[in-house]
């Protein structure tokens, strides 16, 4: 009795630590289900009832018209695009596709390219479209850069790298962050020079958040450890992908908790077996994630 | 009691969508008021009619005609009354075209419009807003209480050589016949510099 009571102050202490752990994000995204809107976007939140503009493909090609200072660009930009490729479990895959003529259209190509004309000129520095189809979905993007314009990394040149990386972001639907404060996100709304070249966590949990949105599939995923000698896993889904208010919590095939649909579960399972297996299904359904095996280090003896 | 709790939601949902920051991917350096005025060859205070989006006649963007009735230009012919503009984007059928950060024209509300003739995709020497954002500044409020926003202050602009990244006005804007004002004053000074007659 004593021990099931201890168990339950420490899930309480568990959970509770687990919530104010919780990091605050403040990446927004580009909101166009207003048909008509010319240019502007709302910025809002992953969990926005309207959504928001995103790809409904995984792999994105990209090409570089080398005219002018696109000349040499190659590696920059490919250093952009990877920034994004490498964000932990995001689908998404930005290709290098080479050379092409093509210019600032929509004409099927995603397209880099430095150009003097009206498009972007004078005080403009870079500027950007998304092509949309129904549903907020993008089709195509390209990122004009002002020809005109000094272009590197010394002092007054804009960095192309940080720039693309910045661009490259919108064209992923993601908008300019809240976060105010250092290190900076890539996606803030002010440039910073070769710094911003790097994604920082809450640029990567904007693409996480807008792919586990726009899902193809439930995923669950967890790490189990020992607290006192107790097994406790934590797991996680892609809540908004369910679209649900509620989830069963299945473990090792039997139902332990129907819970809020809130992504996360921290199960504290108590003594036993070296590994159990976690599902997660909508409430009352077998619309499940994939079966996931969460592991526990083994118990040290006291002593040692 | 649900149905008004969920209009309440939706109503809040809304205001919420509204308010909420534009985001920016047009990346604009900071411009004096000087430098506007010298740029652009008409500023006009007017009020959007209505906006036509159409592909271009290559087919390769969508491109948006806004035409607006003229309520006072600034620099300029004084006797246009409508003034077409021409943006870049739209929608015209399940296609948009979005620039992101672009300026944004809403019918029935009226505007300060920096404009100059030049070459969008596909639509050679049109009216249309060389500074995207920056060029445009909403009328807001009613009467002597008029005053003008800049659209660039809903973005970041990047700063100017001496560091300054306020758009003209800043987020709180002009009294509109300040602004006004002060454009006629600014055009006259460069008029008479480049020994133009001031209009």
């Amino acid at each position: 009795m004593k021990s099931r009571y201890s168990s339950r102050v420490l899930a309480v202490f568990l959970v509770t630590a687990l919530a104010v752990a919780s990091p605050a994000h403040a990446f927004r995204f580009l909101q166009n289900f207003n048909t008509g809107r010319v240019g502007d976007s709302p910025n809002v939140a992953c969990t926005d009832p309207n959504g928001f503009t995103h790809w409904d493909i995984r792999a994105i090609d990209w090409f570089l018209n080398p005219q002018n200072k696109g000349a040499g660009m190659e590696q920059a930009l490919a250093d952009a695009m990877m920034s994004w490729w490498l964000v932990p479990d995001a689908d998404h895959e930005l290709w290098w596709r080479g050379h092409t003529n093509a210019g600032f259209a929509t004409d099927g190509q995603n397209v880099f390219i430095w150009d003097s004309n009206d498009t972007c000129t004078g005080r403009c520095i870079a500027t950007t479209f998304l092509e949309l189809r129904t549903g907020q979905v993008i089709v195509e993007a390209d990122i004009q850069f002002n020809n005109d314009k000094p272009w590197g990394t010394g002092p007054g040149d804009r960095d192309p790298q940080t720039i693309a990386t910045h661009e490259l972001g919108h064209t992923l639907g993601i908008g300019h962050t809240e976060v105010t404060s250092s290190p900076k996100p890539t996606m803030s709304d002010t440039y910073f020079g070769p710094d911003g070249r790097s994604l920082e966590a809450d640029d990567r949990a904007a693409l996480q958040c807008s792919e586990s949105r726009y899902c193809k599939s439930f995923k669950l995923k967890g790490s189990g450890f020992r607290f006192g000698g107790v097994r406790v896993a934590d797991i996680t889904w892609n809540y908004l992908c369910m679209n649900v208010a509620s989830v069963d919590v299945f473990r090792d095939g039997v139902k332990i908790t129907t819970t809020p649909n809130d992504g996360v579960h921290r199960d504290v399972v108590g003594q036993g077996t070296a590994y159990v297996n976690y599902k997660v299904c909508k409430a009352g359904t077998t619309s499940c994630t994939n079966l996931l095996a969460v592991a526990f280090p083994p118990l040290v003896p006291s002593g040692q | 009691m649900k149905w008004v709790e969920r209009r309440s939601f939706a109503a809040a949902t809304l205001v919420a969508a509204c308010a909420a920051s534009p985001a920016g991917a047009t990346m604009l350096v900071r411009a004096e008021l000087e430098e506007l005025v010298a740029d652009n060859h008409t500023i006009v205070v007017g009020e959007v009619r209505d906006v036509r989006s159409y592909w271009n006649k290559d087919r390769t963007f969508i491109l948006s005609d806004v035409r607006v009735a003229a309520r006072e230009v600034v620099k300029g012919d004084p006797k246009e009354k409508e003034i077409t503009v021409t943006l870049m984007g739209g929608t015209v059928g399940e296609r948009t075209v979005l620039i992101v950060a672009g300026p944004e024209l809403i019918p029935g509300r009226s505007y300060v419009l920096f404009l100059d003739r030049g070459n969008l995709p596909g639509a050679p020497a049109v009216r249309f807003l060389r500074d995207h954002a920056q060029g445009v500044f909403d009328v807001v409020g009613s009467g002597n209480d008029r005053r003008a926003v800049n659209q660039a202050s809903r973005h970041p602009l990047v700063s100017d050589a001496l560091g300054r990244t306020d758009a003209p006005g800043g987020p709180q804007g002009l009294p509109l016949e300040a602004l006004i004002g002060s454009i006629q004053q600014i055009a006259a000074r460069q008029a008479g510099r480049s020994g133009e007659v001031p209009r």
